[in-house]
């Protein structure tokens, strides 16, 4: 606990530095001082400065690595924005400080909510609209239809239907089932997925799919059916290679991205540019030429990251994501109830699954589905939707520790 | 359900995110040192093109330090003043444009000063001093690039010398070729393959050639003694194959040097398809070629489902196909008794006058241990065979000759004019490869074209 504690600080530190050291560099890039950039770097670390503390504070048992590891990659997203699109960067903070209440409230939400009962249909029916919002109204952006425009706000409904996906699916594996509730439940995740496929989403569809196979396996335990699904899913994936023909290309321009240069494997290329660009280290903050890339505030953040702070940090970037993964795991193996685990896991195995989906399509390991990198790439919608997943996490975590103290109290009791 | 079964299905779930996160981690780490230099050094990459308005590019010089692309005193940059030379060693140079895949964009790391390190970098941004890129030493010579464009008379196709001990490559030509001075052809997205390095990416059906192939095939197999009787013809399941002559009973010497196709043809039937395949593969034909210095096409050999199909494999028709470089590898290999070495263009990275990289030869293959016979066979093919073409006076040179056909769609059948050879003297370890498209004869105009580059070579001392 006392190390947790002392490592988390220290992280923090670093991120503190990190984030000050960065903006400090890019405003003298222009050549002359620009306080303005300075200032976002010391505004960013304040921020994340006093949440943490703030967070402590009010959750003494918050999981600090957990939460410090995601300001870590956020400051990691912030840099690089601030690099790229200094306007996205002013947008990405203030998401941040929206983020860290909405975390606080979920915290909030998750320590006093059992298993949120019959909420849980109307969260089904509530997410399974969005998705059907954005199939009917959306915009296409980037070939999927997933933005919704509403007036001044645009959001992607799929971001914040994530969430309550996970909720949904914790609460029908929490416990056994009736046959209908069974059936309604595979009917509503078979439509999100179907809806997700129609609007193009294809990135936003794998996570879905592979998060309800990952909870169905832990939930139930039936492996037989979990290599089924898995089955039916490789079937409808290699179904989807014949039929839609914006898949076949997709595969097509993975094995070789180098033959669709000038038309849809532009970006692969760019991306791969970019990374190889870097090379260890880098070409350091500023210095390279991330702009090249397509998308390189978004999806293809990995490929700028690689670029100008090198694939060393690349890979720390990746052990960061697999920190937060088994902080995550440990949290969803110390929960009191099924419900509370499989709630943690659901939201760990999304982010992770969609940091892998992205990170492996950006390297050319697997085929290139669109999707943000959690907590980095710029994005409202999604940045909400991880510091929702991570409200998620701290809120079991916090209930973890209370259930710990109480039962240490209790002990202690005794014998006196 | 029980929790405990939920805990370690978590677990286990989470091992599986490990490998997963592990397995991008180590996929990174090696796509990146496999395949970096050659994701950076393309021809799309609009880092190469941008960096040029900021740096103070390095120059590029043959190995004897001449100037192919510098920096004139006035900072403009400009190519070798003479047209022939320029022409001659274009596709090596390459293009501003990067149109062409030479070394000004596949040594753009070391041009424009991207191997310098990060800290190096910020000081220099820092310091306010202009960023310099290293000069780049190739290790043709320029000169006899000339000759070898020469000696292909205006014929399409191309030569390769290369030094046998060290695989330096001395001199590599293709022809049609360009000059960089004047792209606007080329820009406009017009001209035909002139852009195109046929020494290195163009794939030709090897002829006769590859009866060097089969011939170590042989060797290794035990059965150099194997021996026939050409009638001028053969046939294998009803398809009739012919000679370049009626030569009697023959063995395998004989048969390299008047280039048997009917020996090779029966030879190929003994031996068996999946041998010659694994000799081929051994002079690695079916290999990915990714050298540090070299963006190279990979050969073909094709195991033919039939005799009929395998017995013009093993006369270099069939499918077979191979790439002027590889042809002079291969070669090199023999003469290099039987160690291939990887070929190499980069001499030496210098850097103001620092030698930041220096050449250092590498061994990719060792496809035989012994390769005496087949030596002594090639140089028999130029002392009294199909190669005489090829003499030198003072020198023993080796080689065989090919004549490869190919269908050019209108029933008119022609040949390209293959000629591999090398010179049988450690104070000289010369191996050539010269390939001449749609030239008919290897031994009429290949072997002679060979010739004057070889003693070029010698003249200028290698």
């Amino acid at each position: 606990m006392v190390l947790e504690r002392r490592g988390a600080g220290a992280l923090l530190t670093f991120i503190i530095i990190f984030l000050i050291s960065a903006c400090a560099l890019l405003s003298f890039r222009e050549g002359s001082f620009d306080a303005g950039i300075a200032a976002y770097g010391l505004g960013a670390a304040l921020l994340m400065l006093l949440a943490y503390n703030l967070a402590a504070l009010i959750f003494r048992h918050i999981d600090r690595i957990t939460l410090v590891i995601c300001f870590f990659l956020t400051s990691i997203g912030l840099v690089m924005l601030l690099r790229l699109d200094m306007e996205l960067a002013i947008k990405q903070l203030i998401w941040l400080g929206l983020g860290c209440l909405i975390l606080f409230f979920t915290v909030v939400v998750i320590k006093k909510a059992r298993d949120f009962g019959r909420i849980n249909y109307l969260l089904m029916a509530a997410s399974f609209g969005l998705l059907l919002f954005a199939y009917v109204l959306g915009d296409t952006i980037g070939g999927a239809k997933n933005w919704v425009n509403l007036g001044p706000i645009s959001f992607q409904p799929s971001e914040i239907a994530k969430v309550m996906f996970i909720i949904v699916s914790a609460y029908f594996f929490a416990e056994r089932r009736g046959r209908g509730a069974s059936v309604f439940y595979a009917a509503y995740v078979g439509l999100c997925v179907i809806l997700l496929v129609l609007s193009n989403d294809l990135g936003a569809a794998l996570l879905y799919c592979g998060t309800f196979l990952i909870v169905f396996f832990a939930g139930t335990g039936r492996t037989l059916l979990t290599v089924m699904g898995l089955g039916v899913g490789a079937a409808g994936a290699i179904a989807s290679y014949y039929v839609i023909p914006h898949v076949k290309t997709r595969v097509e321009i993975w094995q070789n991205p180098w033959i669709y240069y000038q038309t849809q494997g532009y970006q692969i290329v760019q991306g791969l540019m970019a990374i190889a660009a870097g090379g260890a280290f880098g070409t350091g903050l500023g210095l390279g030429y991330p702009e090249a890339v397509p998308v390189n505030t978004s999806d293809y953040i990995f490929a700028a990251i690689c670029e100008e702070f090198g694939i060393v940090f690349g890979i720390i970037t990746i052990l960061l994501y697999l920190v937060f993964i088994i902080r995550g795991m440990i949290i969803a193996r110390n929960a009191s109830s099924r419900f509370d685990a499989l709630l943690v896991f659901g939201a760990t195995c999304m982010l992770s699954l969609q940091s892998f989906i992205i990170i492996g399509g950006v390297i050319k390991l697997i085929p290139l589905t669109g999707i943000t990198l959690p907590f980095i790439s710029a994005g409202g919608s999604s940045f909400i939707a991880c510091m929702c997943l991570v409200g998620i996490i701290e809120g079991v975590a916090v209930k973890n520790g209370e259930r710990d103290e109480r039962e240490i109290n209790e002990a202690g009791g005794e014998v006196v | 359900m029980k929790k405990n079964v939920l805990r370690r299905n978590i677990s286990a779930l989470l091992v599986v995110f490990i490998v997963m996160f592990v397995g991008l981690i180590v996929y990174l780490g090696y796509a990146v040192s496999t395949y970096g230099e050659r994701w950076f050094a393309t021809v799309y990459n609009p880092r190469i093109q941008n960096m040029k308005t900021t740096i103070d590019v390095g120059d590029i010089l043959d190995r004897t330090g001449l100037k192919l692309y510098y920096t004139d005193k006035d900072g403009e940059r400009k190519y070798v003043d003479d047209e022939d030379m320029r022409v001659s060693v274009a596709h090596v140079v390459g293009d501003e444009y990067g149109l062409s895949y030479g070394a000004q964009t596949m040594y753009a790391k070391y041009l424009y000063g991207l191997d310098k390190g990060t800290i190096t970098r910020i000081e220099d941004l820092l310091s306010g001093a202009e960023r310099t890129g290293s000069d780049v030493k190739l290790t043709i010579d320029a000169a006899l690039c000339q000759t070898a464009m020469d000696a292909l008379g205006g014929s399409d196709g191309a030569v390769v010398v290369m030094n046998y001990e060290t695989g330096e490559i001395l001199a590599s030509v293709s022809s049609p070729s360009f000059d960089p001075t004047d792209m606007s052809l080329f820009l406009d997205g017009g001209g035909d393959s002139e852009l195109v390095n046929r020494a290195f990416s163009g794939l030709y059906p090897p002829g006769s050639t590859f009866k060097l192939i089969t011939a170590a095939a042989l060797i290794e197999n035990g059965l150099e003694d194997f021996e026939t009787t050409c009638s001028g013809s053969t046939v294998i399941n009803g398809e009739t194959i012919a000679c370049t002559g009626e030569h009697g009973d023959i063995g395998l010497k004989s048969a390299i040097e008047h280039s048997c196709n009917v020996y090779f043809a029966e030879a190929a039937e003994a031996l068996g398809t999946h041998a010659i395949k694994a000799e081929a593969d051994a002079f690695l034909f079916n290999t990915a070629f990714l050298f540090d210095d070299i963006i190279m096409e990979d050969s073909v050999y094709e195991s033919a489902n039939n005799d009929v199909d395998a017995a013009w494999a093993a006369i270099g028709q069939y499918h077979d196909l191979i790439t002027p470089l590889h042809a002079c590898m291969i070669v090199a290999c023999i003469a290099n008794d039987g160690v291939m070495m990887e070929p190499k263009l980069l001499h030496r990275v210098l850097d103001g006058g620092d030698e930041t990289y220096t050449l250092e030869p590498d061994v990719i293959a060792t496809p035989m241990d012994d390769t005496d016979a087949l030596k002594e066979m090639m140089i028999s093919v130029v002392e009294s065979g199909t190669g005489t073409a090829a003499q030198i006076s003072g020198v023993t040179v080796g080689g065989k000759t090919g004549t490869a056909e190919i269908d050019t769609g209108d029933d008119n059948e022609t040949a390209h004019a293959w000629f591999v050879g090398f010179i049988d003297d450690a104070a000289h370890p010369l191996a050539i490869a010269v390939i001449m498209e749609e030239a008919g004869s290897g031994g009429k105009n290949a072997a002679p074209a060979a010739k004057k580059v070889l003693a070029k070579a010698l003249d200028l001392g290698y």
